[in-house]
Order: structure tokens, then C-alpha cells, then sequence
């Protein structure tokens, strides 16, 4: 079932719409994006109904068992090892269980961006491509303005900059 | 005996024990499966990569190579001891390597390819971090790492994914354990975000030293986890030396701490049936007394008697004695070089 907000992700959170006597009185099927971004309550409030509880749960999902089946094809680690262990088999187990450590992770962490020290040939191929989208914006500009000589000399070291990068 | 009486009195009454700081970055090689999941023809691959990387580089820096299941049992102890590797790797060092030079190295296929790893007794963690990381530096030219801009370095464990970085501090603090309770001292760490080990690496405290460090690693970067465990080692520390000396000036509650230590001596001597937990712990506080000045060589629990109940708990268990001489070396009490002697 898809989220009844966003309409793209599968839903895994039900919010239980309550009334006074707390009664359901509405179900809304969303995803964990929708769920803990968007401000539910001021979704579903209106004039009639001011005072609405909302109850938050998890479904049993349906995608436990897709995640259960999941495993790496470089590795063959499975999700289920994974959980049991903790330990991951290869880098590519971090797109496969993507979705699996992100969740995991989140429990604990505010946020998933790494702030740390930067591989130095990875720290020079950013610098290059910063320079190359810079060179660009000139490029434009020069055409733009019709200055054709100064174009080619970006161009030339346009291509020398992207050259690095291959 | 008697080198292990003369140092026992060569102590200043008012030393507070070691503090251990270790700094390990885990990384990984891009292409090959995680320790966890490597055959061994990927093994194979891993070891001559880095044994050709330590003849290029390493070798003429006077670092050492260990094939660790190669080397006899004592020798793999003194690694253990000097806490180059873990306990894992002293149970279990079958394909497992060392690279070292002093209190710096690279533990080789543990839980990651690589564990570049310094120790240093105090609270320097920025030397420490600066001498792993130019080893570090030294091995990216070679190597290309595991790494994703999202995630930063990749490890096995999700907990060391970002910096990689692991940052333990080990600390003995009896009176604030005393005065606040373990359990109650353990939470309050785990709430400021810290794990919280004993020095074998198991949940718990023995002996009121906490092994604590960074419980997360991604979204914060190396300098940050370095300020924030150093702040707080400070702080402990600091904490641990004023209530030591209030306990000193208090007369009702030196006589406390004095009876405590002979009845958990009495205790231990008569009792069969003992834990680690319960001789360790006892060390500990008689440690503290004699730290404090409340106890002296020649008065309260004197050291012929700690001797005599040390020797009826250990019996013959070779590993108990040393991991007893261990703690006492770590709680300043003994010096490494006599260990034999006693």
C-alpha cells in the first residue's frame, strides 16, 4: 500500500485518528519520510473536529519480509546475519541494506552526513569538479557576451581540468 | 618478593592511577570483502598487499612484522597486556597480522582490514591522533580506502561508519564509583552518549575502571569526538582527586573505607567461592586507601596480608595472576619489570 500522502513511498506508519472517547474514527496510511516530516495533525484538524488525538503505530509491515529475504550479491551477506552479527560483509552490503542501516542508524543519530577527514584523492577530484561547474558559468557568460576568444581559452582548460577526472 | 615490596614503597601515597587513552581509525581496502566475509584467498590478497606495503614504507621506519598465530602464547599475552591487540585476537590470531613500532601500529584483519591504532598513557589524544593519523596519510597514497561521500569511511561495524575512528579512554576511579554507585555512574556515561566497557572489553565494570569511547563516529568529525572524550576525562579526573581529597579529610570517612577493605579482604580470604569481579574490586579500594594515605605499608591491611589473600584466590591459575598483577601494575601499584618477580 502506498502512502496516502506522498503517493510514491510504501506506507509502514498508521496514524490512528481518535476521537473525544477515543475511538478511531480515521486511518492514514503513511510512509516513514511523510510520517515524520509533514505535520500530520495540522492534516487532518478541522473546524468540526479541534481536539483530535493522533496515535502512532508501526505496522507489522510487509516490507519485514522483504527486508528479511535481501542480501548481498557481492557477498552473499543477508539482512538476517546482518541484524544477528551486526557486521556488514563488503561496501556494497551499504547499498543493498541501505534502507536497513539508515533506519538503524537514525535510532541513535540526529543525522547521516559524514563531517570528517576526506580521502585526499577524493578531496582533489571535488576541488576539480567545483572548478569545472566555476569554468562553465564563465563559458556561458562569454558566449553570452560574445567574446569568443576568451571562450576557447576556457574550453581548453575546461578539457584539461575534466581530463583529471577520467 | 622483595622488588615487589620495595616498589609497593617507593609510591607516593597521593598517585592517582594510570590513565590509558587509545586511538584507532578501522579502515577498509576498496574491492575486497570485510574480514568478516573474506576467504581466504581474499585473505591471501589483503596480507601480501600490506606485507608489500610495510617493505616499501614501514620496514625502513624500524616497524615490525607479526604473523600473530605464529608467535608463541606468552609473547601474544605481552601484546595483550601492552594493549596492542584485543582479547579477541589473543583468543582467536589465526590469520591475523601486526605491524608496530613502540605504543603505534596497524592491527591487520580484526574486524576491519586495518586498525591503525596509537596508545599513550594521559590524556594527549591530539598526539595520539596525529601520530595515526600520518600513519594513515602513509597508507592512503598506497591504498585506495572503502569510502562513500554519504557515509564516509565504510567499516564493518555501523557504529565506526564516518571517521572510523575509535576513541577509548581507561580510567580506575574508586571514590567517585563509592560515592555515586557503578550503576548509577555507568548510566550517567551511557546518557552523555558514551559506551561504557570493562578493560577486557566486556560489559561492566570490574574494579571500578571504566573503559569508555565514542559510541558514534558519523556525523561528527575527529577533532570533535578528540575535544569532547578529553573534556570529559578531564573532568573525571579532576572530580575523582577532589573527592579523594575529601575523603582523606574526613576522618569518619577514612575509618568507613578503612573497614570496608578489611572486611572485603576477611571476605575474600575465607569465601570459595569468588568472582573477578569481587578480587578486582577488592584491589581496587585498597588501592585507593593506600592512594589516600588512609592505609600504609606497615598499617590497616598490610601488604604481606593483600599478598597472602591475592596468593589463596589465584591458587594455581596463571592467567588469574596475571591478569591480578595486570591491574595492579595499571593502579601504579607495581611496576612493569618486576612482574616476574613477584
Amino acid at each position: 500500500m502506498k502512502c496516502e500522502l506522498c503517493n510514491d513511498n510504501i506506507a509502514s506508519v498508521v496514524f490512528f485518528v481518535l476521537d473525544k472517547e477515543e475511538k478511531i474514527e480515521k486511518k492514514l496510511y503513511l510512509c516513514e519520510f511523510c510520517a515524520n516530516k509533514v505535520p500530520v495533525y495540522s492534516f487532518v484538524v478541522n473546524q468540526n473536529q479541534q481536539s483530535l488525538h493522533l496515535k502512532k503505530f508501526f505496522l507489522p509491515k510487509e516490507t519485514d519480509e522483504n527486508t528479511s529475504v535481501l542480501s548481498c550479491s557481492y557477498c552473499l551477506t543477508s539482512a538476517k546475519e546482518f541484524l544477528e552479527s551486526g557486521l556488514l560483509g563488503c561496501v556494497h552490503c551499504y547499498d543493498t541494506f541501505q534502507e536497513l542501516i539508515r533506519d538503524l542508524i537514525t535510532e541513535k543519530l540526529p543525522e547521516i552526513i559524514h563531517r570528517g577527514k576526506v580521502p585526499v584523492r577524493l578531496f582533489r577530484r571535488k576541488k576539480i569538479k567545483k572548478d569545472i561547474d566555476h569554468l562553465r558559468q564563465i563559458y556561458q557568460r562569454c558566449l553570452e557576451e560574445e567574446n569568443y576568444e576568451q571562450a576557447s581559452g576556457v574550453v581548453r582548460r575546461l578539457k584539461q581540468l575534466e581530463s583529471y577526472l577520467r | 618478593m622483595r622488588i615487589f615490596f620495595s616498589n609497593f614503597f617507593s609510591q607516593k601515597p597521593d598517585n592517582l592511577s594510570k590513565v590509558i587513552s587509545r586511538i584507532s581509525l578501522s579502515r577498509n581496502i576498496e574491492d575486497i570483502p570485510f574480514p568478516s566475509r573474506a576467504t581466504s584467498i581474499w585473505i591471501e590478497d589483503l596480507k601480501q598487499r600490506i606485507k608489500n606495503l610495510y617493505q616499501k614504507i614501514f620496514a625502513a621506519k624500524k616497524y615490525q612484522w607479526v604473523q600473530l598465530d605464529t608467535i608463541p602464547k606468552n609473547a601474544l599475552e605481552k601484546f595483550y597486556y601492552q594493549n596492542l591487540i584485543p582479547r579477541e585476537v589473543l583468543e582467536n590470531p589465526a590469520n591475523r597480522y601486526l605491524i608496530y613500532s613502540s605504543h603505534k601500529g596497524i592491527l591487520v584483519n580484526y574486524l576491519d582490514h586495518l586498525q591503525i591504532f596509537s596508545i599513550t598513557s594521559g590524556l594527549d589524544l591530539n598526539r595520539i591522533y596525529q601520530d595515526v593519523n600520518k600513519l594513515d596519510n602513509l597508507i592512503e597514497k598506497n591504498i585506495d580506502y572503502a569510502y562513500s561521500e554519504e557515509w564516509g569511511y565504510l567499516t564493518s561495524h555501523i557504529n565506526k561508519v564516518g571517521t572510523g575512528m575509535d576513541l577509548s579512554v581507561t580510567i580506575h576511579l574508586p571514590a567517585l564509583s563509592l560515592l555515586y554507585g557503578e550503576n548509577r555512574f555507568i548510566q550517567w556515561m551511557r546518557d552523555k552518549n558514551l559506551q561504557v566497557k570493562n578493560f577486557r572489553g566486556e560489559d561492566g565494570v570490574v574494579g571500578h575502571i571504566y573503559h569508555f569511547s565514542n559510541l558514534y563516529s558519523l556525523g561528527v568529525s575527529e577533532w570533535q569526538i578528540i575535544n569532547d572524550l578529553k573534556k570529559f576525562g578531564c573532568t573525571l579526573s579532576k572530580w575523582e582527586k577532589q573527592v579523594r581529597e575529601s575523603l582523606k579529610n574526613n576522618p569518619p570517612r577514612s575509618r568507613e573505607l578503612e573497614e570496608t577493605v578489611m572486611m572485603k579482604g576477611r571476605q575474600l580470604y575465607r569465601s570459595g567461592h569468588f568472582s573477578l569481579k569481587d578480587i578486582f574490586d577488592f584491589l581496587s579500594i585498597w588501592t585507593l586507601a593506600w592512594q589516600c594515605g588512609i592505609f600504609s605499608p606497615r598499617k590497616g591491611l598490610k601488604l604481606i596480608e593483600v599478598r597472602e589473600i591475592l596468593q589463596k584466590t589465584w591458587g594455581n591459575d596463571n592467567s588469574l595472576k596475571k591478569e591480578c598483577l595486570n591491574i595492579l601494575r595499571y593502579f601504579r601499584v607495581i611496576s612493569g619489570e618486576e612482574l616476574c618477580d613477584v
